[in-house]
């Protein structure tokens, strides 16, 4: 890769990163592995970037990675961890404050499947069109917008989580 | 509850978003890449060697295996009539396939084939703006669309490799406009509005990189270019792990352009123009954005804060060609109110909030 290129892509990881870093967040709920999950994409980003910056949208492309390598990942977790049938220990209720409303909506959107959440996270976060998060995810439009409806649906029935996105409207 | 939509969760899902902060492993991410990069080499020399074997073999095999795809064509822009029909305002080809840009509903919006609508073009171009553009898409291609001022004739879209193309006006509904397609990494050097008489205005577009270039500032032919500097605005620590933030300013040809370093929201740019001495404007802010950013007249020397926690700031002005500069981390607290003062202490201007949002000035 010559200088210019690998001053472009230098730009490009500085200015995607922490984008990248939230939406890692979102898809795993685990800072270490958002990191690792972007650093993957980037690092991949990176081994084709003559390719990309010519004939691909960089954005896409990363975010596809993403979503794939969290996908894999997710998969070979669910073998490795031990399920069990109870929780082991229930969660504390704290006074609802302005950081509480973040823990809330987060632990909310954790407990939807992953699908749901990368489809309502790339639609509404990231403010991607319907074709654009069918693209990514590599689905159809219809499955998007059936997706998105369950996951909506599933966040409006939560247990006081419709007040409390309710009191985040900005 | 019922007020609950996916807007709602996307602006909240962006606030909670906004403490999850780390620094870029640069080293690491070239490391790894550079990794892949040379296992697909082995794997490709690997993949050469055993086509290689099997065309000696098969002689005809060679010539399909290893045949170069065709050269990618051209854009191409078509010249349609002066009137749009059924609202198609740009047409013509890209890398061999046919596009159009059609009008649709009020405001209008452009569309074309298999990429998203833009947003809302208007029916004039900002202030004296010879056009404005706005750009949409996904994949490799964007859609380029917008309103032209009646006084232009033709524009011309010149390219760094010096191609250059012309987009003629196309009138629609008693608006002209221009639409096109494009690749998303157009390497657009400048793009020139003539009137039948001559040339009226350029535009020297930001290079975005990653992104569209940015069509912002246009100069009138003759006046002097305005120099490109660089600088960073500010930057510092929120005190927790990891919350380092940083604001550059870039000021050029193309008008001025704030980027959040650290941060995804991009670039905040603004066409070169005299601010009065007094101004402070609220430039890099949006939902889930920790940092804000601004532009202030050439009297502001800094700007005082007073945070809701009863602490007080002072936030350095950077000056940079008739303009100054600000930014903040909103991480720090909570702004309560400011004012902006001069070299000599006095006030001229305040407010409450984040210092020149739109709501905040007295």
């Amino acid at each position: 890769m010559d200088r210019a290129a690998e001053s472009e892509f230098s730009e490009f990881m500085h200015s995607r990163w922490l984008q990248l870093l939230r939406l890692g967040f979102v898809l795993t709920g685990d800072t270490g592995l958002a990191e690792d999950l972007a650093q993957t994409a980037l690092a991949r980003a990176y081994a084709s970037w003559p390719r990309i910056r010519r004939a691909w949208d960089p954005d896409a492309y990363v975010r596809r990675v993403m979503v794939n390598a969290n996908h894999s990942w997710f998969r070979k977790r669910r073998v490795a961890e031990q399920l069990t049938g109870m929780v082991p220990e229930p969660a504390p209720v704290e006074p609802v404050g302005g950081c509480d409303d973040r823990v809330v909506l987060m632990g909310a959107l954790m407990s939807l499947p992953v699908g749901q959440r990368s489809v309502l996270v790339l639609r509404f976060w990231l403010d991607m069109t319907e074709a654009q998060v069918a693209e990514t995810l590599g689905c159809s439009v219809g499955n998007v917008k059936s997706q998105a409806a369950r996951a909506l649906a599933r966040l409006r029935a939560g247990t006081d989580l419709g007040e409390e996105v309710s009191r985040e409207q900005l | 509850m019922s007020s609950f939509d996916g807007q709602d969760l996307g602006q909240a899902v962006g606030r909670a978003l906004a403490t999850i902060t780390a620094p870029v492993p640069e080293p690491a991410i070239v490391a790894q890449g550079r990794r892949i990069r040379q296992r697909r080499r082995l794997v490709r020399a690997g993949a050469v060697a055993v086509v290689a074997t099997v065309a000696v073999a098969l002689p005809g095999l060679l010539f399909t295996a290893v045949r170069p795809s065709p050269p990618a064509r051209p854009l191409t822009i078509s010249k349609l009539g002066p009137t749009a029909r059924d609202g198609v305002i740009g047409a013509g080809t890209l890398e061999g396939k046919p596009w159009t840009v059609r009008l649709a509903g009020p405001g209008p919006v452009a569309t074309a084939a298999g990429l998203p609508a833009t947003g809302r073009l208007g029916t004039a171009p900002a202030g004296s703006a010879p056009v404005t553009f706005r750009v949409a898409g996904s994949g490799g291609w964007r859609v380029l669309a917008g309103p032209v001022s009646p006084a232009v004739a033709y524009l011309t879209m010149r390219l760094s490799g010096g191609t250059s193309y012309r987009l003629w006006p196309v009138a629609w509904h008693g608006h002209a406009y221009v639409g096109v397609v494009v690749p998303w990494n157009l390497p657009l050097a400048r793009v020139t509005a003539y009137t039948r008489h001559g040339e009226l205005a350029y535009a020297i577009p930001y290079p975005n990189l990653g992104g569209f270039p940015r069509v912002v500032s246009w100069l009138r032919p003759g006046a002097p270019v305005p120099a490109v500097s660089s600088a960073t605005v500010a930057h510092g620590w929120t005190g927790r792990p990891a919350g380092q933030w940083s604001v550059q300013v870039q000021v050029g040809p193309w008008g001025t352009c704030l980027l959040d370093r650290l941060g995804y929201q991009g670039i905040w740019c603004r066409p070169a123009v005299s601010y009065p001495p007094n101004a402070v404007i609220l430039v890099m802010s949006g939902p889930g954005l920790t940092e804000a950013a601004g532009i202030t007249g050439r009297a502001v020397a800094y700007i005082q804060l007073r945070l809701r926690n009863g602490k007080t700031a002072r936030l350095h002005v950077l000056h940079i060609g008739g303009q100054g500069f600000y930014a903040l981390s909103l991480l720090a607290g909570q702004v309560a109110s400011w004012t902006a003062y001069t070299t000599t202490g006095h006030a001229i201007a305040n407010g409450t909030g984040t210092p020149g949002s739109p709501r905040s000035a007295k």
